[in-house]
């Protein structure tokens, strides 16, 4: 049962500290209507945006962050949308990426943030720790405006894509293999969409 | 019980499947073949008169890819050919990933990209609008990408298709037309026990 040893052998691309880099590259988190992948960026966003309501965590419901904020953009499109994905979570249904080109919503931004690894599941190296490049794959699947911050140098550019108004755009951020930030959040499905819905739409 | 929108004339697609799938593969008997929904299941069973060196997937779509991944990994002797279309493709194209990561050498993927769903009735699908599918199948890793799109890539394509040192994928790029017209034998079941017998001597 033990998981490989694999912490040690990211390679050197993976260097950035994704308790600094997330909100870095988020800024003002209220900005967003926020949809949450797995437990990784679940839990940061959680932790950063304090339990405040324009988050969504989709945890446990690994590939459909991507699908998930893109209904949630063409159904805002006064509202800007952010998915938060990770590199598994987003490997998972990487054929969104698709259909978020084609329909094309001007107001959807989506982080990947790739720790090369599995974290949930006890840090397995993941396909893009092996030659898989996601900001390539999102690029070939039409998205126009695409990113890779894996330097502090490259904040700027990647806070701008994030926040441009005619997207959709694609930033993937290269993360060292560790912990989230971590925050108790409640796993009750049904209240997050509850919350979610009402803060939104001021009724359920 | 919808009427089939008009096809849109395009210039990246110009090629006719029936006369260039043929010409980029070459010696169908060199191959083992495993192939996706209906359009390139008709093109490899008129190729090979519904040979028994074909695993066809009619109705399987998104599989293609991944079984003939298993397949290459179980016959490291054998050249194994994946013949998918676009539509069949996008449907599960994170399996491109997973072919990257394990690269093995015996495996190729051509991928026939009409930019339309035939099946269905030819509405138009991510590739002839947004999708570049060389894009990310080079973007999964796989070191050798091509796209055909003209008779002068030909050459190209059918060398990447037999090249023995990684795993290749070729778009060929074809109008929206029909496949060849052919009858194959629909039972999922005998084609299995035809294909594993051909293979393997036994069922």
């Amino acid at each position: 049962m033990t998981a490989p040893a694999s912490k040690d052998t990211r390679p050197a691309e993976f260097v950035l500290d994704r308790a600094d880099a997330v909100p870095a590259l988020i800024g003002r988190f209220d900005d967003f209507l926020i949809v949450a992948g797995l437990a990784g960026t679940a839990r940061e966003l959680k932790a950063h945006t304090d339990g405040a309501p324009n988050l969504f965590a989709l945890a446990g419901v690994m590939g459909a962050a991507v699908t998930m904020g893109l209904g949630l953009a063409l159904a805002q499109p006064e509202r800007r949308v952010l998915v938060a994905t990770g590199d598994g979570e987003l490997l998972m249904n990487i054929g969104s990426l698709a259909t978020v080109a084609l329909m094309a919503p001007a107001n959807l931004s989506i982080l990947c943030v790739d720790n090369g690894h599995y974290g949930e599941t006890g840090y397995q190296l993941s396909h893009s720790s092996r030659g898989v490049d996601l900001a390539e794959m999102a690029a070939g699947a039409g998205i126009p405006a695409t990113a890779v911050v894996q330097s502090t140098a490259d904040y700027e550019t990647g806070r701008r894509l994030l926040r441009a108004g005619n997207g959709p755009t694609f930033v993937l951020l290269r993360v060292k293999p560790t912990d989230p930030p971590s925050g108790k959040f409640s796993l009750d499905a049904v209240a997050a969409r509850i919350a979610f819905r009402s803060a939104l739409l001021g009724s359920r | 019980m919808s009427t089939s929108p008009p096809r849109t004339a395009d210039p990246r697609y110009t090629l006719d499947r029936c006369e260039i799938v043929p010409k980029l593969i070459g010696k169908h008997e060199d191959f083992l073949f495993v192939t996706g929904l209906a359009g390139t299941s008709k093109d490899i069973a008129a190729l090979t008169k519904d040979g028994d060196h074909i695993f066809t997937m009619a109705g399987t779509m998104g599989a293609a890819v991944a079984a003939g991944l298993g397949l290459a990994l179980a016959q490291p002797d054998k050249r194994v050919m994946v013949v998918t279309g676009d539509g069949e493709l996008l449907m599960n194209v994170g399996a491109l990933a997973t072919v990257a990561v394990l690269n093995p050498p015996n495996l190729s993927i051509l991928c026939v990209d009409n930019g339309h769903y035939g099946e269905t009735g030819y509405q138009r699908t991510h590739t002839s609008q947004v999708t570049d599918l060389e894009k990310m199948a080079a973007g999964a890793g796989i070191k050798s990408t091509c796209t055909v799109a003209s008779e002068g890539d030909i050459a190209k394509g059918a060398r990447m298709l037999r090249e023995g040192n990684a795993t290749s994928f070729v778009l060929l790029r074809v109008k929206p037309e029909d496949p060849p017209k052919f009858k194959r034998n629909l039972n999922a079941a005998e084609c299995r026990v035809r294909f594993r017998k051909s293979l393997l001597g036994h069922t």
